[in-house]
């Protein structure tokens, strides 16, 4: 019999991750790695911010995918294989289905309005305008953009299918011991840097249509992971003496990898792939074990967050562009404009999320919640989204 | 029990049975996506041919297991046996299979769609690859139709083979075509009247398939 | 009075083989065994009552209502098994319990649950790890448990070993208690259905060669060892089925056995040496080799 405990470490982890991601986002533009590239980018970079945001990249979308694995086995556990796919039919797939659209409308047009306006466009947004001065109108590139997250969460939803075909459960149940845990530990990286060596330093964001083969290893892997300690929570328990070395290790690992990102005459792509899954494993590993130590807490404004975490994430860049396209004119602070585009940004997501989601039947398909246990229900409002 | 519910049931009953293989089919079809994605030449062909001989095979595993299988381990008898007529059993069977394949079938053809109207790809080759789209799943229905009605395993085996044959000559054949010829390679999709030609008599061989079937299966007296 | 099953005039040609003009009835709540050698039409006509086959002329009925024309509604209260019969061998008991479950409303659990023990199944096991013995449990297991009104049994004990062919019987014969419930069930075991039948009918090469009550079947036939000389008038008498001559004793064999009819035999100057009563086995045997050579 599953418990029915709610589990407030993984809601208050997932929700970090996503905040992490609003951050992360907001800090592109003042970050000199992707200065030519961000349509957004400042004039002012600073290569601290830099480091952060590409320290907190290596970790949180592992995280979130460690989450999203979780809530998967919890809802087979909950409510058997055909009612989580169901669920995943109505959380991921009519929100991919449905926002896609709305953000590739909204970020073209804020991009034609910015390319028009704009007095100090970054050096993507100045291609943009020379390209549309020369064709006539801005380019559209059709890709996932940030909802990328949701198509790979219905595919390895698809993929749980495939693997519960496969009655793996005696093998598993090896994998349940303290040294299968610190096995997983250690080696688990050797697996990712397989498929970080396929892709570009630092990993992006698989936006293509396809999937992408690397990604679809990568982040199934850590899916996989969350998947794991659901059914092994013992897992967490088996690796906490270990958290305090994965963290160094990570930290020292995160330095070096650093380095050779600015140092364009370090080429040897696989050290730096190993390098770069050392870091993100080892340091979702020691959020996973924070969280459960720290972070298993609750009140109802934790719980609102969390439950509005999912939302803000969906709809966060749309309007993050927006208030960042505004700000590239001022000749403020780079860090006054981090710091206001990341609150305006989060206050406009919370408050939609609050007027728009929260006492309305958007609830069913972006709120927050974990499944209830029990007979599928046509009004079970709580059903995780990730 | 309603009827529906019970032609669901054969269906989910149906999709339980063959899962395992199914399964296996979706994960070879998420490889080939994935190795398409990859961008390299040699990855992308092969993932473009592994895709379709996947689409081909599931067509023919879904008739071979559901069908034949059926019939030749005597699973049929057991389905006879319970509260269905015939016909539910058949609409069960038809449906089942039309399911099974259109699942992979829809992705990969929807896939494609959107390759060629959001890439480089010119758009004008949308309606060669619709209608030899259309052509795989006619050719499926036909194999399936005469699966139901013949119980012969050569004879299926047969058709099945003669059918994916003609897949050659008919794609090279409609590229032939002076409705379809000159705009392939164009930036339109220009749906002529030849190419709706074509596409009317595939949809004509899938009616009078599904028709005739439902046709010659009221009339047995035997169902085993 | 009602019948479970009844059929007029039933004709069937099936390649080589025909069933000519079957007329048989069940009245509901009756046990009627079937004997027939292989090839005999047993199978054919259990199809017929299934709504497998659509016979070639006469009337099927089956609780009352025409096959295979009310099948669906018919097959929600019968109960088919037969050798021919195949569970899904790549999937577990359980998984065909649910199936079952999910379409008959009379499933019941605890009764599968019990006789899940008794015929020692276990009920994740794949069907394909199945023994012979252990299909056909399983097969049974699947029909008892939804209580079906009419039971058509194809040789339900064919192939079994003796522990599970003991078991099965046991379970048929608590199944058999409910007096509501109509069986048929053929076999060329004559011994099963000598132990569990009300009824009998014979069929042989399409035919029902004889139908009658248990009790009339075994009184009515008697072995009967004479002294004397065999005349004409013996093989033209309608009640003896067989006699033979084994010196110096003639044995008869009679399906039409009473007092006159012994009175008759001395009357005609044989001297009765021995009356016994025959076993169902050598019933039929005689009744089929008579039907065969008139």
């Amino acid at each position: 019999m599953p418990d029915a405990r709610r589990i407030h470490a993984m809601d208050n982890l997932r929700a970090l991750a996503m905040l992490a991601g609003v951050i992360f986002h907001a800090a592109l533009a003042y970050s000199p790695m992707v200065h030519g590239i961000w349509p957004v980018a400042d004039r002012q970079s600073s290569n601290a911010i830099d480091a952060i945001a590409w320290w907190l990249h290596m970790f949180r979308m592992p995280l979130f995918f460690v989450v999203a694995g979780f809530f998967a086995a919890m809802l087979v556990a909950r409510r058997g294989l055909w009612n989580m796919f169901r669920s995943r039919l109505r959380r991921i797939l009519v929100p991919l289905v449905v926002g896609l659209p709305i953000v590739w409308s909204s970020t073209y047009w804020l991009t034609v309005l910015a390319a028009r306006t704009v007095r100090y466009p970054s050096p993507m947004l100045a291609w943009i305008r020379r390209y549309a001065s020369n064709h006539g109108s801005v380019p559209f590139i059709p890709g996932l953009a940030h909802l990328w997250f949701l198509a790979y969460l219905m595919l390895f939803t698809i993929l749980v299918w495939v693997v519960s075909t496969m009655e793996t459960g005696r093998w598993h149940a090896r994998m349940k011991t303290r040294k299968a845990s610190w096995l997983i530990a250690w080696l688990l990286p050797l697996v990712l840097s397989l498929a970080l060596g396929a892709t570009s330093q630092p990993f992006p964001a698989p936006e293509s249509l396809l999937p992408q083969l690397w990604a679809v290893i990568f982040f199934g892997a850590y899916f996989g992971l969350g998947y794991h300690l659901y059914l092994y929570r013992a897992f967490i328990d088996d690796i906490k003496t270990l958290a305090p070395w994965l963290f160094i290790a990570a930290m020292v690992a995160y330095v070096v990898l650093h380095g050779s990102w600015s140092h364009a005459d370090m080429h040897d792509d696989a050290i730096k792939a190993a390098l770069e899954s050392c870091v993100g494993c080892w340091l979702t590993l020691c959020c996973l074990v924070a969280g459960w130590t720290w972070l298993d807490i609750s009140n109802r404004l934790l719980r609102w967050l969390a439950d509005a975490s999912y939302w803000v994430y969906l709809v966060h860049l749309p309007i993050l562009l927006g208030v960042q396209y505004g700000l590239l004119d001022l000749e403020w602070h780079w860090s006054l404009k981090l710091v206001v585009s990341v609150l305006l940004t989060l206050l406009v997501c919370l408050a939609s999320y609050s007027l728009l989601v929260a006492r309305t039947g958007l609830r069913r398909w972006v709120g927050g919640g974990q499944p209830s246990i029990g007979k599928q229900g046509r009004n079970v409002l709580s059903a995780s989204p990730i | 029990m309603s009827r529906a519910r019970m032609i669901a049931l054969l269906v989910i009953k149906d999709w339980q049975v063959y899962q395992k293989q199914l399964a296996g089919y979706v994960a070879g079809m998420v490889l080939a996506l994935g190795l398409i994605g990859t961008g390299k030449p040699w990855a992308s062909s092969a993932g473009a041919l592994l895709l379709l001989v996947l689409q081909v095979v599931v067509g023919s595993f879904a008739i071979q297991s559901s069908l034949l299988t059926e019939r030749k381990q005597q699973t049929l008898a057991f389905i006879m046996s319970l509260p269905v007529s015939p016909m539910d059993v058949y609409w069960g069977k038809l449906l089942a299979n039309l399911a099974i394949y259109m699942l992979p079938f829809s992705l990969v053809t929807g896939g494609m769609v959107a390759m060629i109207m959001l890439t480089a790809i010119p758009d004008g080759s949308l309606v060669w690859m619709l209608l030899t789209a259309m052509f795989l799943f006619a050719s499926f229905s036909a194999s399936l139709c005469f699966a139901i009605v013949v119980e012969s395993e050569g004879w299926n085996t047969f058709m099945m083979l003669a059918l994916m044959t003609l897949l050659g000559p008919f794609m090279y054949l409609v590229a032939q075509l002076d409705g379809i010829a000159p705009f392939i390679r164009g930036d339109r999709v220009v749906w002529s009247p030849a190419a709706l030609g074509v596409l009317a008599a595939e949809c004509a061989a899938i009616a009078i398939a599904i028709g005739l079937t439902s046709w010659l299966q009221k009339r047995k007296t035997s169902f085993l | 009075m009602s019948l479970a099953i009844a059929l007029h005039g039933v004709r069937k040609q099936y390649g080589e083989f025909a069933l000519h003009d079957v007329a048989l009835t069940l009245p509901l709540g009756q046990v009627m065994g079937l004997v027939g050698v292989n090839g005999a039409g047993k199978s054919t006509l259990m199809r017929l009552l299934v709504g497998l086959v659509r016979a070639d002329s006469g009337t099927v009925d089956v609780l009352g209502k025409p096959m295979p024309d009310a099948q669906v509604e018919v097959k929600q209260q019968i109960g088919y098994a037969s050798d021919d019969i195949r569970l899904y061998r790549g999937q577990s008991l359980r998984w065909h319990m649910d199936l079952i479950g999910q379409i008959y409303p009379a499933w019941d659990e605890t009764y599968a649950q019990d006789l899940l023990s008794r015929f020692d199944l276990r009920a994740s096991q794949k069907l394909g790890g199945f023994s012979h013995g252990q299909r056909v449990k399983a097969l049974l297991l699947l029909i008892f448990a939804r209580h079906p009104r009419l039971l058509l049994l194809d040789e339900p004990t064919t192939g079994l070993d003796p522990v599970a062919r003991a078991e099965v019987l046991g379970a048929l014969a608590d199944v058999l208690r409910d007096e509501e419930r109509s069986v048929l069930f053929s076999s060329h075991n004559t011994a099963d259905i000598e132990q569990l039948a009300d009824s009998i009918t014979f069929l042989h090469g399409g035919r029902v060669v004889a139908s009658d009550d248990r009790e009339s079947f075994l009184d009515r036939w008697r072995r009967i060892l004479c002294r004397g000389s065999i005349d004409t008038w013996l093989g033209e008498d309608p009640g003896i089925a067989s006699i033979r001559e084994s010196a110096p004793f003639i044995e008869i064999k009679t399906h039409a056995f009473d007092e006159s009819f012994l009175h008759g035999l001395r009357h005609r100057g044989l001297e009765i040496v021995s009356v016994e009563p025959m076993a169902l086995e050598d019933i039929f045997v005689t009744t089929v080799r008579r039907g065969a050579n008139p």
